[in-house]
Order: structure tokens, then sequence, then C-alpha cells
């Protein structure tokens, strides 16, 4: 199959800015649609909901339901059917080939619609948790590593933005290293998007 | 019909009366639909099985670690979720029911993943158990209750008096929400003869037994009941309370009872089994049900069923179950002295208890059989579906 229709998965994304997944992102999208490949973006921005054309991507964001914050860990499933509300739709709509799922706080949702709706996953990861949190003994910081080696298991391939998130998520995630692609991101998106292809034609099925 | 419900909890995994309603519900929805069943795996049951025509999927809750229940609770959705998408992906359902807000996430996001309507049981509401929210985390748990109310086609309330807490709570349209009570197997419980053996354990032979069975937390009202047993003591001094059930008020209650003088009289057994619970059912002379919130009341029912009269606070449910001085007696909630004056007249009164006992059980089999509530709950779901 080819690549045509990529659906991008982030919790950010311009002008919600928390750091450089945003600028990757967007990055990214504007390249993908430069190559001509159709690009929808869901994201979450609580100020922003609803859907817009920008830059000839089609970005839909999306807020959470519950309004209280109690922690990371109980936001992120609670956004998550937003996420798949959204992407959903996109994917009824006007079909996707392939869905980019970018660090862990959408993985729930990524793992859910490649499994639904059988669609090849290839999930990035800037950093993982040990990285961000080094004495992560916490519940809360093992409880995101829990989430992020499921989503890691999941896709068909992981991208690493580093040589450093590359070798956690082989060592301590236990990620066969063939599945493991490690490029960073930037202006020039071919790298990536031929990756995403590799994706679209190992794909078997659901992975979960 | 295909139907995919979601629960927490469903036996032997027993937290409170939503086990036993997901267990009978399924087995007497699973004559007339298919009905699938995912809910959290227990030590010693299979993964997969067939109860009574009901395939129950029990799925590993227990891999991520979590620092609350509430993020353990986010995190067992995101388990039952994926068993549910594996599921779907292999034939598609007509409708997935949920259970209560704290499977509310995996179900909704099924919803939107494969387009099935989505249906709630609102077992009871956070502001309910708490007496309005008060925190944070309880503000949480209120949101997801009205996130899942909104999402729902249909929601399940089983009392009138559940039916206006949720339509208030939520600004629920009425005609979104269907009343089905909960309900009793009559063969299950049923008059029982005296298991002397299990009486020996618990009382003497000449003392009557006023029983207790449930959650020990602040809403049951169980510091009520304790503050009525001097009273009932005095008046019927051969009197021993059996207090069943484990919570996290139990170390409160049990100082509670010291402080009355009255520990040599009131037995907290902790947790038993439902075999166990049918044969103290079938030893008491009174049940009571001091409930200070109690959206339904089952074991209420189960106690008339089983032709014990009861004692129950005129709240929620039980008001709706219980017809006072007929198949029980009514007492206002958080009222020791009504508590007492009732189960002094039951306890005085051998004939008043022989007829409430016959009238209790004809009253729980007429109104509230599991095959009547799943003839209810199935033209709810092809309420969804209009032709």
């Amino acid at each position: 199959m080819a690549l045509r229709k990529v659906l991008v998965l982030t919790p950010e994304y311009p002008p919600r800015m928390l750091g450089d997944v945003s600028i990757n992102v967007h990055s990214v999208s504007r390249g993908m649609v430069k190559d001509g490949i159709l690009t929808s973006v869901v994201t979450f921005d609580d100020w922003r909901p609803g859907e817009t054309v920008e830059e000839g991507i089609r970005v839909s964001r999306i807020a959470s339901p519950i309004r209280t914050f109690y922690s990371i860990l109980t936001w992120t499933p609670l956004v998550t059917p937003e996420f798949v509300r959204a992407s959903s739709n996109i994917i009824r709509g006007e079909g996707v080939d392939l869905m980019l799922s970018f660090e862990w706080t959408t993985g729930i949702s990524a793992m859910t619609i490649m499994t639904i709706h059988n669609l090849p996953l290839v999930c990035i990861y800037h950093s993982v948790e040990s990285q961000r949190n080094p004495s992560h003994d916490s519940p809360i910081s093992q409880g995101i590593s829990y989430l992020e080696r499921e989503v890691a298991n999941a896709a068909d391939i992981v991208v690493a933005t580093n040589d450093d998130t590359a070798t956690i998520l082989r060592g301590e995630y236990g990620i066969r290293a063939k599945k493991i692609a490690v490029t960073r991101l930037g202006k020039d998106v071919r790298p990536l998007i031929s990756i995403c292809r590799r994706a679209v034609e190992v794909h078997e099925g659901p992975n979960i | 019909m295909r139907v995919l419900i979601f629960s927490w909890e469903y036996p032997p995994r027993k937290v409170g009366g939503l086990a036993t309603h997901v267990y009978e519900l399924s087995k007497a929805l699973a004559k007339k639909v298919e009905v699938h069943v995912i809910t959290c795996n227990f030590p010693g049951t299979l993964e997969l099985e067939s109860v009574d025509g009901a395939i129950v999927h029990r799925i590993n809750v227990y891999s991520a670690p979590s620092p609350d229940f509430l993020t353990w609770t986010m995190l067992m959705n995101a388990s039952l979720l994926r068993a549910g998408c594996a599921l779907t992906s292999e034939r598609r359902f007509d409708t997935i029911h949920c259970h209560d807000w704290l499977v509310a996430q995996a179900c909704i996001t099924l919803k939107h993943a494969t387009g099935t309507p989505l249906v709630a049981t609102i077992h009871s509401t956070e502001s309910g158990r708490r007496h309005g929210i008060h925190t944070n985390y309880q503000r949480v748990i209120h949101e997801i209750e009205g996130w899942l109310t909104y999402e729902a086609s249909r929601i399940v309330c089983c009392s009138w008096s559940m039916v206006n807490e949720v339509a208030g709570l939520f600004n629920v349209p009425r005609d979104k929400i269907w009343m089905i009570p909960n309900g009793v197997d009559p063969e299950m419980y049923r008059p029982s003869a005296i298991d002397q053996s299990l009486r020996d354990r618990y009382a003497d032979p000449s003392e009557k037994i006023v029983l207790y069975v449930g959650r020990l937390v602040p809403e049951k009202g169980v510091n009520v009941l304790l503050g009525a047993a001097p009273r009932i003591l005095s008046a019927h001094p051969k009197t021993k309370f059996i207090i069943v059930g484990e919570g996290y008020s139990k170390e409160m209650l049990s100082s509670f009872t010291k402080s009355l003088g009255i520990d040599r009289k009131v037995f907290f057994t902790g947790y038993v089994s439902d075999e166990e619970i049918k044969g103290l059912l079938g030893l008491a002379d009174v049940q009571v049900v001091p409930s200070i919130y109690e959206p339904f009341g089952i074991v209420c029912l189960e106690a008339m069923a089983s032709g014990i009269p009861v004692v129950a606070s005129d709240t929620g449910g039980l008001s709706e179950i219980v017809e006072d001085s007929v198949t029980g007696l009514k007492v206002p909630t958080d009222n020791s002295d009504a508590i007492a004056n009732a189960v002094n007249r039951l306890l005085s009164d051998d004939a008043l208890r022989g007829s409430m006992s016959k009238r209790a059980r004809e009253r729980a089999i007429e109104r509230f059989s599991w095959k009547a509530i799943a003839d209810l709950t199935t033209r709810m779901y092809d309420s969804l579906f209009p032709v």
C-alpha cells in the first residue's frame, strides 16, 4: 500500500508549545504535505478546540472532557476518548494509511485506533521517562514507563530521536533492535517518510 | 443482538453490589442475546469462561504501578480497553453497556472507535456517596460520571430516586433514562432451615439475631445501627448483632462498639462467602439496612426474598423496595431511636414477623426477578434501533 494519507497524534502543536515536540511535529507535518502526503493532525489544546486547515494540514484540536486536573497519569487516559473520536472521524471520512504517534501521552489512543482500524503505527519518542526523571522510582514514573513500553511494543516501528533513547528502548524496555529507528527530526523529513513507508510495508495486522 | 458489558467487578471479585448485579443480569440476558463481559482478573479464576451462556473475559489489570486508586482505575481502563479493542476487531457488537464511572473511559473510547451505541448504568453517584463534592479527587469522579451520562445514548438507574438524582446532578433529559431495578434470584435466596452449627458460631441458643450485611463505610449507617443497640439490648437483652462485611470504617465501628460497652454483643464477621451470607439470613430474626445513602439496596431485597423481616432507612431505593408495615418497617435515616423502636417492635411480635416475612418474599418474586429485568433491559437495547 502506498503512503498517501497520514494521521498524526500529538500532545502539542503550535501555537501550543511546551517543548521541542510541538516544533518537530509542525516540521514533520509541513514536510509531509510538501511531499504530497495528505496530513491530518489531532492534538490537545484546551483553549482552541475545533478543526482548521493550516498550511495545507488538517488540524483537529481536542479539549479534555474532564476539567479538573488530578495527575498526568489520570489526565492521559481521560483525554484518550477525545483523541479517538477525532481520529476515527478522519479515518471514516477520508481514510488513513498510517498513524504517527508522538510521545507516550497519545499512546493509548494510538493502540486503540491501530487495533480497531487495522492501521500501521509508528511511534516517536523524543525521550523516555528515565531520561526526564533519572530517579524514576515513583509509582507515577513507573506507570509512565509502563505505558511507554506498551506503546512501543504495539507499534510497527519505534522512532527514537537520539541514540540514548534508542539504547533505553532496547535495554530497559526490551524492544527489538530491528524495530527501532533513530532519526533526528527537523526540516528534512525524508528519512522519517522512508521509515513510515517501511512501516506500511511491514504491517501485518493489529499488534496487541 | 450482541452486547459487550464492562464492569470492574464480577464474581468472585466482589467489592459491592455491582458484581452480583452484573453476574445475574448477564446470565439472564444470555438467554435472549449474545453477551460478553469484560472485567478484571482475580486469583484462581479463568481468563475466559462461559457462565450460563455469558462469555466472561477476565483481564490482567495489575501490571501497571499506580500511586493511588484513581490512577489505578485509569490504567485498569487502558487494560480493559485493549481487551475490548481485540474483541471488537473480531466481531461487531450492537451495544456497549458500561457499569459505573470506573469503566467509563474504556467504554467511551470504544464507542468512538467503533461507532457502537453506548448504554450506561449509574449504580450510584460520587456526590451521593460523599454527601457532596469536597475534593479534587471527588470532583474528577463526579465529572467522569457526568461525562458518561453525556456520552451514553441510554442511562439506566435502578430506582426512581436515582433517576431524580442523576437527572438533577448532570442535567440529563428524562427520556434518556430508563428505570430498571436490581433483581434477586428467588431460588438462591429463599427461606431456609436454620444451620445449627453456623448459629452456634455466632450466638447462644436463646439469643435473637439482628443482622447487617454490607460494606462498612459511612454511607451505610452502621454506626446508626450500633447506636440503637443499647436500647434494643435493654428491651431484649438476649440479642446478638452480627455485622457482615468489610470496609475502611471497620476499626472506627469496632471502637464505637467498645465505647458503648456492647462489644460482647456485636460480632464483626469480616468478609464472608455468599454461601455463608445465605446461611446467616436463615438465622436472622431481623435484618437492618440503616443506610444514609442507598441508590437501591440489594441486600434488603435478598433479605426479603429469604423471608427475613427488614428494618430499612426510608431513603433512596429502599423507600421504593419496602412497603412500610407490609413488607418491612421503614425508619427515618440517621435515627438510632427509630431503628431501636422498629427492631424492638419486630422482636416482640412473632405474628408481625411472620406476616412480613411472607409478604416480603411474595413482593420480591413478583417485582424483582432477573428474567423480568433482562426483558426490560433488552427492550431498552432495542430502543436504540427504532424500526
